[in-house]
C-alpha cells in the first residue's frame, strides 16, 4: 500500500457541513458514501499448533511500546517504524521502574507501575514451571501500534515472525492496546 | 498466536485467528484494583485461557 501524503482539496462546501449531510442521509437510510476510503484488509490463512503445547516454546509479543527505562533503542512513541527484542532470560517478573510504555495510544501509568500488565511475565513464568509449555522464548517483542501503517506493521509483523520461527517458537501471546 | 485486546472488532477486521478479551484497554492483562497476590492469580487465569485458545484450532477470527 502506498504510503499516503497530506494534501488540500478543494470541495464543495465546508467539512462540518459534509459531515452534517452524511449523517443525515445516515439517519433517513438514504445511500451515503464515506470520505475515508475502506482499506481491505488482507486475509491471511490462521496457523494452528502443530504438535503439543507442552512440547512448545511460546513467545510474548506486544503492541503497547514497553521497552527498558531510557528507552535505548529509541522506540517511538506513536507510528512504530520498528520493532525490538528485550532479553527476559532469569527475570522471573517485570519491575517497576526497570521499564516503562512508549505509546501515545493509552494512558501508560498503570503499566508503568507494574510492566506484567502489558507483558505477563510474572504469569507466564508460574505457568512455565507448572510445564503448560516446554519454555517461554527468552526474548519478548515490542513496536508502537498507535497510529501505525497498516503495511508498515505487516513488515514488522512478517520481521518478527521470522525470528520466531528461526529461534523454534512455536506460539505467540501477543498483548495488544 | 493468541492475541489478548480490548479491541476486539479491530482484531477481527485484521484477521487475527484468536482472540481473547483483555481487562481495560490501558492495562490488558491487569487488574490493578486486586491486591498484588490477587492481581497475579488472575493474570495467570486469563493466560492459561490464551494457552488453551492457543491449543484449539480455528479456521477464521473466534473470539475466545
Amino acid at each position: 500500500m502506498p504510503i499516503p501524503r497530506r494534501f488540500t482539496v478543494r470541495s464543495g462546501a465546508p467539512d462540518y457541513v459534509r459531515a452534517a449531510d452524511l449523517l443525515l442521509a445516515k439517519i433517513k437510510g438514504k445511500p451515503y458514501e464515506s470520505e475515508i476510503p475502506q482499506v481491505e484488509a488482507k486475509q491471511h490463512p490462521i496457523p494452528n499448533l502443530t504438535g503439543n503445547l507442552k512440547d512448545a516454546t511460546v513467545a510474548l509479543v506486544t503492541e503497547g511500546g514497553l521497552v527498558p527505562k531510557g528507552n535505548p533503542d529509541r522506540l517511538e512513541s506513536s507510528r512504530g517504524s520498528r520493532y525490538f527484542k528485550y532479553a527476559i532470560e532469569g527475570r522471573e517478573d517485570l519491575r517497576q521502574g526497570e521499564f516503562e510504555a512508549m505509546h501515545t495510544g493509552y494512558d501508560t501509568s498503570t503499566v508503568d507501575k507494574d510492566p506484567d500488565r502489558i507483558v505477563p511475565l510474572d504469569a507466564m513464568r508460574l505457568l512455565e514451571k507448572s510445564k503448560r509449555f516446554k519454555k517461554l522464548h527468552d526474548h519478548y517483542f515490542v513496536t508502537t501500534g498507535t497510529g501505525a501503517m497498516p503495511s508498515k506493521m505487516e513488515e514488522i509483523g512478517a520481521g518478527i515472525a521470522e525470528e520466531l520461527i528461526g529461534s523454534g517458537v512455536g506460539a505467540v501471546i501477543l498483548t495488544a492496546t | 498466536m493468541v492475541v489478548i485486546t480490548c479491541l476486539s472488532n479491530v482484531a477481527t477486521q485484521v484477521g487475527v485467528g484468536r482472540i481473547l478479551g483483555g481487562s481495560k484497554f490501558h492495562y490488558p492483562v491487569g487488574q490493578p484494583e486486586l491486591p498484588p497476590e490477587e492481581e497475579l492469580r488472575w493474570r495467570v487465569g486469563l493466560v492459561e485461557k490464551g494457552l488453551a485458545a492457543l491449543e484449539t484450532p480455528v479456521k477464521e477470527p473466534k473470539i475466545f
